[in-house]
């Protein structure tokens, strides 16, 4: 059973850190929004029952929030290419999709890479830490999105 | 335009405060259930508390040994790393009709203190195969993690004989399983453990009930060889492990093995509590 504090404005700033690095992070690793607010909740959730002995939060949160997206690209990959096909076209303009459609295509692990530099503007050692992998993988899963998106830049 | 342009619309807005209160009310005290909860949240539920919808999805299969020690490697996985202080463990510990009740805190460095129905001694493993490991050398991949542990069980040679594949097999998930116990280990170690453990032949579901009554995740393992089983009464070839564990912490309930053809237990050790502290002598709340 998770035992839990009531909400205080200490958990409220955890819960959003939390909410904001997971969606963020998933929205770069799923490109759907829907699924992204689900890894969002998640790692918020874990966020709460764990945070309260972590002394380097935003790390941590980085790499929960990591390691729950790319469950979650494995899990329902096969689904939600159905659904992606199936989907609506969102307008020209909306510039979210604009973005999630730039990194479409691309592996889970690239689109994480560029989305921890790109978007939480880390550094290769703090990327490294969130996806467990060497800094040279991390220049070589970055590298190799770059040059995926070349065309479109 | 440059790509932190093009990906800057992935910086959205704040969390709603319907999306927080969606967070707290997944999160309120619950009996154990066998669910996860989800958010199911369409964008224009954002704007309002009310129109946030909770609904449960299945947790993993419990009937895929293989999902159910994967989905723990995972939690393991996700705790967060302690620095400093001990692993905490209080453990009912029965071989065969002799019982004990065990509290452990153990460094990073195997090191530290147990009280054994209340005399207080230095920690120590002392069980051959995993005395000399160096816990912080282990690889953090379950195949090369399980390749680790087979190469010092057949480097030792603590017991009389060569180790044939059989009695490696038997230590390597003895070993697994003691360190899933009682070690101080970092998380990624911790769920390589539990990796490690999905990657074992001959896993299969079982009752989800430790001694104590506890719900959890179960699943058993063979446990070949008559002469690897340590204070063995003279079962034959081929028993069991059975592994019960706390889907949501990761953490052991309890482990048993038995012998051919089942029956009572040979040796069962169930977790009564374990934790992280800072000091020498402090229990978790």
């Amino acid at each position: 059973m998770i035992d839990l504090a009531p909400p205080t404005t200490a958990n409220e700033r955890l819960v959003v850190r939390a909410l904001t690095i997971g969606r963020r992070t998933a929205l770069g690793v799923l490109g759907d929004r829907e699924a992204a607010a689900d890894v969002a909740q998640e790692v918020a959730l874990i966020a709460l029952q764990k945070a309260g002995d972590v002394r380097d939060l935003d790390p941590w949160l980085h790499k929960v929030a990591v390691r729950r997206a790319l469950k979650e690209a494995r899990r329902n990959r096969d689904r939600r290419d159905a659904e992606a096909r199936a989907r609506v076209p969102a307008p020209d303009d909306d510039p979210l999709t604009g973005a999630l459609e730039l990194l479409d295509g691309l592996p889970p692990r690239q689109r994480a890479a560029l989305t921890l530099r790109y978007v939480h503007d880390l550094p290769d050692a703090a990327i490294a830490k969130a996806l467990g992998c060497r800094t040279g993988t991390v220049r070589s899963l970055l590298s190799r999105g770059r040059e995926a998106l070349r065309s479109e830049l | 335009m440059t790509l932190q342009d093009q990906l800057a619309p992935l910086r959205d807005d704040a969390p709603s405060d319907a999306e927080i209160a969606a967070v707290f009310a997944a999160a309120r005290p619950r009996p154990r259930r066998r669910t996860r909860r989800r958010l199911a949240l369409g964008l224009a539920a954002a704007t309002a508390a009310t129109a946030v919808a909770i609904a449960a999805l299945p947790a993993e299969d419990s009937s895929d040994p293989i999902a159910l020690l994967r989905a723990a490697a995972a939690t393991a996985a996700d705790e967060p790393p302690a620095f400093t202080g001990y692993r905490y463990t209080e453990i009912l510990e029965r071989f065969n009709d002799r019982e004990q009740r065990v509290e452990n805190w153990v460094d990073r460095d195997w090191q530290g203190r147990a009280i054994t129905d209340g005399r207080e001694r230095d920690f120590m493993y002392g069980d051959g195969p995993l005395l000399d490991l160096d816990i912080t050398a282990l690889p953090t991949e379950p195949k090369a993690l399980l390749a680790a542990l087979e190469a010092n069980e057949r480097g030792q040679n603590w017991a009389p004989g060569l180790p044939t594949d059989d009695q490696v097999r038997f230590d390597v998930t003895y070993s697994l399983l003691l360190l899933l116990g009682t070690a101080n280990t970092t998380p990624e170690l911790r769920g390589a453990l539990w990796g490690a453990l999905a990657l074992l032949p001959g896993l299969k579901p079982s009752d989800a009930k430790d001694p104590n009554g506890r719900d959890g995740d179960a699943v058993t393992l063979p446990a070949p060889l008559r002469r690897a089983i340590p204070w063995g009464t003279g079962h034959a070839d081929v028993g069991t492990f059975t592994v019960i564990f706390d889907p949501d912490s990761s953490e052991l309930l309890s482990w048993s093995l038995t012998g051919v053809g089942g029956g009572t237990p040979d040796q069962v050790h169930t977790y009564l509590r374990s934790g992280h502290v800072r000091n020498l002598g402090d229990r978790p709340r």
